[in-house]
Formats: structure tokens, sequence, C-alpha cells
């Protein structure tokens, strides 16, 4: 691609999320240059936001495919559960298996609703509204309480536990899906399935396949979030990640993924992450309190969206053709 | 691009044999059969409900007749999938569907047969070739836009250009036009038909499927009308002098056909 400023300009478009990232942060810093201007705040910033970042991913996909999965947090409180149980009454699990399980527990509960949704064509929100039930009744059926960390083998909550390793994890993953979703065939397909299904089915990509895999990689991906979950509370609480939807859905949109699907960089879902969990952490820091927070997040995702608006339609005069 | 155009047609490469299609009572296709050859463009004509995007959908392999042959180069064949039909060289282009607007001009062409190269011990997608690729096509059919701007900045007809231009690079045997000028301005028309003639000039045979007769006449070699499931005529368009001589042989067939 040639430079141009158009080019340029379309590009700083497409980071809006990170703009907004640098902005909020910068605010703060000037408002408490001490406890903002601070390698450790920055740190746990990043570390605080890596278990939603995951299940950012896990929306962010089936968004992309111009579906959507409101059971991600309930797979995230059920894979967390699960393997945490198994763990904590057989201590002496080969370790490998240990970190399999969670990710392979999350893929299954993915394909269950992209079984749902791709092969079978229900309704997203009607099949993932069901799953959300049926995943979180399994979680209590499994074990009615929380499990504590010390309960659990040290090397399985230090995964989520450690920053160091968490946040480096986090953003290979992200690097690796980023590039995975651009530069391989099924990558394209998932966004064209996302775009226009049946043009895409009319060039022979099997859409409910698509959507089938979408919904095994978000489920993949938050029962990553429950390996890290388990890891940041030291523990599996019994609402681990309740509500934790919310969240999800804002940073991938704030991330710029389009509801109606075909849109959005998985890349930048994580800087919508991080608008929301800047957004946090400075009012934190100001002892806002927790109902005034809730109110400014929601403004927040407000502003976004339109803002996001403004973004789109100002990209779209850069790149409409100029001759015809 | 060289000119290659057969003065005298051959067997032909698709024929269809009394193909039938039931819709719960409705009888959609009734005996339906047709030949098409080589490099020639055959015009579909008729009403609403004559049965021409059954046809079209049975071609196109997004439909599967309840009776009735199909044969491709003489050899009986069973077009169950899209797939199916691309394989054999059969691209449809329509106007709602075959093009994922967000995606640019490049993607589109390539959607579903991107081409890869080897990266490491990977296969990544490449983007080069698809760049530089549709770069060719872009100019070959002197679209007016580029590779990489979006297909939904495109005008109708040039939508269709860049179906028409994927059909070509991926040396499509039939294309089929369904209903490629309706919602068109009269420049688009002439885009569309300036398409189908660089088709036909590449040796690929058309199958455009209109209302009207009179906006394909100057490019079509043949038409065929359906009529309530039937087919009804079948003329070559050098028999005749102009088009209001086809449409009064036209109207006669009918009426004799009625009585």
């Amino acid at each position: 691609m040639r430079l141009t400023t158009e080019n340029i300009f379309v590009f700083v478009l497409d980071q809006m999320a990170w703009l907004l990232v640098v902005l909020f942060y910068v605010s703060f810093a000037i408002l408490n240059p001490n406890a903002m201007l601070n390698l450790d705040t920055f740190r746990f910033l990043l570390y605080s936001s890596v278990p939603i970042g995951f299940l950012v991913l896990a929306e962010s996909i089936p968004l992309i495919t111009g579906n959507f999965d409101l059971s991600i947090g309930q797979i995230t409180g059920l894979v967390a559960m699960l393997s945490g149980y198994i763990l904590m009454r057989n201590l002496h699990l080969n370790p490998i298996f240990a970190f399999i399980m969670p990710f392979a527990f999350g893929a299954l509960c993915g394909m269950l609703n992209g079984f749902l949704v791709g092969t079978v064509g229900l309704n997203p929100f009607l099949a993932t509204l069901a799953t959300f039930l049926f995943f979180d009744g399994l979680t209590i059926m499994i074990h009615p309480q929380s499990i504590w960390g010390l309960d659990l083998p040290k090397y399985y909550t230090s995964f989520g536990g450690i920053d160091y390793v968490a946040t480096p994890f986090f953003i290979a993953t992200l690097i690796i899906l980023g590039l995975g979703f651009r530069y391989t065939r099924v990558g394209i397909h998932i966004y064209a399935t996302g775009g226009d299904r049946e043009s895409a089915m009319m060039l022979g990509i099997k859409a409910s396949s698509v959507i089938f895999l979408a919904y095994t990689i978000g489920g993949f991906f938050s029962g990553a979030s429950a390996l890290i979950y388990t890891g940041f509370c030291n523990g599996i609480p019994l609402n681990l990640a309740d509500g934790a939807i919310f969240p999800a859905f804002a940073g991938a949109v704030i991330g710029g993924v389009s509801l109606t699907g075909g849109r959005g960089s998985v890349i930048n879902t994580f800087g919508g992450c991080l608008v929301v969990g800047t957004l946090e952490a400075g009012l934190t820091m100001f002892a806002v309190s927790p109902e005034l927070r809730k109110v400014s997040t929601g403004l927040l995702v407000i502003f976004a969206i339109l803002l996001d608006r403004v973004r789109i339609a100002y990209r779209d005069r850069l790149l409409r053709p100029k001759s015809t | 691009m060289r000119i290659v155009r057969k003065a005298v047609f051959m067997e032909p490469f698709l024929t269809l044999r009394n193909i039938h299609k039931w819709f719960e009572r409705v009888h959609a296709l009734n005996g339906v059969d047709m030949d098409i050859y080589r490099g020639e463009v055959v015009g579909l004509v008729g009403d609403n409900g004559a049965g021409k995007s059954t046809l079209v959908k049975i071609l196109s392999g997004r439909l599967y007749p309840d009776k009735g042959e199909i044969f491709w180069e003489g050899e009986k064949v069973k077009i169950s999938s899209v797939q199916d039909a691309r394989r054999l060289g059969i691209e449809t282009v329509h106007q709602e569907k075959g093009l994922v607007d967000c995606f640019s001009v490049a993607k589109n062409i390539f959607l579903g047969r991107e081409p890869e190269k080897k990266f490491g011990f990977l296969k990544i997608v490449d983007y080069m070739k698809m760049k530089e690729e549709s770069q060719r096509v872009v100019d070959w059919l002197n679209l007016r836009i580029g590779p990489d701007q979006e297909v939904r900045f495109a005008s109708g007809g040039e939508k269709q250009g860049v179906v028409v231009g994927r059909a070509m690079y991926f040396k499509a045997r039939l294309v089929i036009l369904d209903e490629p000028t309706r919602a068109l301005s009269v420049m688009g028309v002439e885009r569309v038909l300036g398409f189908t003639e660089a088709l036909k000039s590449t040796g690929i045979s058309c199958l455009f499927v209109t209302h009207s007769l009179r906006q394909i006449f100057r490019v079509m070699d043949r038409v065929v009308i359906l009529d309530r499931g039937e087919k009804k005529v079948d003329v070559k368009k050098k028999e005749f002098r102009s088009v209001d001589e086809l449409e009064s042989k036209i109207l006669e067939i009918i009426k004799g056909v009625q009585k």
C-alpha cells in the first residue's frame, strides 16, 4: 500500500481504541503523576486486563462471524471449576495434562455452542442463553463451593498468578491470532462469513463449519481465561466470571468489532479492553465509589460507540474512490 | 487479449434433458431441454415465475432437479452443490450476492480460492499475488475501482464486473448472469453488456437471464424463452434481421403453442 496522507489517516483511525487508552492514561497521569507514572501500575493494569482480555477474544471471534455468545463467562466458570475439581481430587496429575484441561474443556463447551448455532442453525441469542443456564447449573452441580488456591497444585495457580507469565502469554496469543486471522484462508473465511454469509456460501465457504470453528476457538479462549482467573484470584470462586460478558462485549465494541459481523481486528479488541481497564483503574485510584465507576463505564461504552460511528463515517469518506 | 471467436459452434458442452422440478404442487420446470455451445451468449427470457431462476439455481448447484439429466462434455453429471458447479466451470453473477461488501476487490476475486505461499513450514495467503492478479483483471475489464478498494464503494455495474472478472480469471466455461441489468441505469446496462462481450471474446459462454429481450438483442446469439415452466422458444438470432422480427416470431410461436 502506498504511503499517502490518506492511508496514514485511515491507519490512525483504525487504532482508535489504542488512542483512547493513551488519552485516558495520560489524563490520569496528569491528575496523579505519582500513581500512574509508575511501572508497577502499568504492569498491573496490563495483568489485570489479561483474564478479561481472553474473554474479549472469546466474544470477538463469534462476533466477527456475525453471531455472538452470551455464555462465555459461564464457560469460564464451568471450566475453572471442572479443572480445579479434578486437580483438587488428583493432586499428582501430570502437569501437562493439567494445563491442557482448561483449554480442552473450553473448546468442548465452545463446540456445543458452535454445534447449536452453526450446524443446527439456532438463533445465537437463544442458543447461547440456553447454554448459559446449562453451564451455570453444571458448575454448581460439579462443586457447590469455591475452591481455595491452597487446594490446587502450585504450578497450576502460578500460571495465571504471576504477571510476567500471564501477560506475555496473552500478548503472544494476541499476535499469533492477529496474524492467523489475516494470513490464513480460515481467517479470511471467518470475516467473509460475517461480512456476507450468503455470498460466502455461494463461493464455496461452508459457513456452518466456519461458525462452528469460531465458537470452538472462542470456547478455547474462555478456557484460557479460566486458567488465568484461577491464578489471578488464587482460587476458584463460585461466581468466578459472572457478568464478565459485559466488559467483554464493551471491549470488543470499543475495539471496533462490528456487531453485524465481518469487521474488527482481534488485536484492537485488547485496546478496547484496556480502555475499560484504564478507566476503572484511574477511577479506583481516585477512590471513586463502585456505583459511580459502573455509571462511568456505561457512559464510556456509549461514548465509544458514538465515536466509532463518527470514525467509520470519516474513514468511509477517505476510502471512497474520488473518480466515480 | 487476443480475440478468439469460433465461427462454427461444435458439439454443445452442456446439455440439459427433460429437467423437472416441483415445489410442493407447483410444477416449476416441466421437461426443459437446453444445449449450450462454446462461446455463445444465450438469452434466457421469461416472466416472473416462468422458471428462469429455478433453472439457474439448478445449473449453479443451489437446487437439485427432481427429474432429468445434465450432460457436461457428453458425460452425465450431478451438480449437487455450488462447489460442484464451480468445479465444472459454471460461475453465477448475481446482483445482490457473490461479493462480500466489506472486502477489497482483490479479496473478493479470490475468496474461497485464495492463493497460498510457503512461509517456513506454514502456508500463508499470498496477498501480493492476489493484488497483482486482480490488478490485471481490473485493467482488462476497464473497471474504475482498484484492487485495494472495498467493493461496497462500487456501483451495481462495477460490482458485476468484479464477479465477471473472477469468472474470467478462474477460466469459467459458462457464466450465468442472473438478471444482471435489473435496477441498473442505462450506463450500467451498457457496462454489463460490455462484460458479456468480453467473456464471449475469450470463448466463455454466457447464459444471460433477463426480462427484456430488447436489452440483450445486441449481444446474444440465441434466445430461450420459458413460460410457466416450459421451454416455448429456442431460436438463433442469425435467423432474424431485427429485434422486431424476432419478437413477432416469438409471439407467433407462443400463440401457436397455446392453441
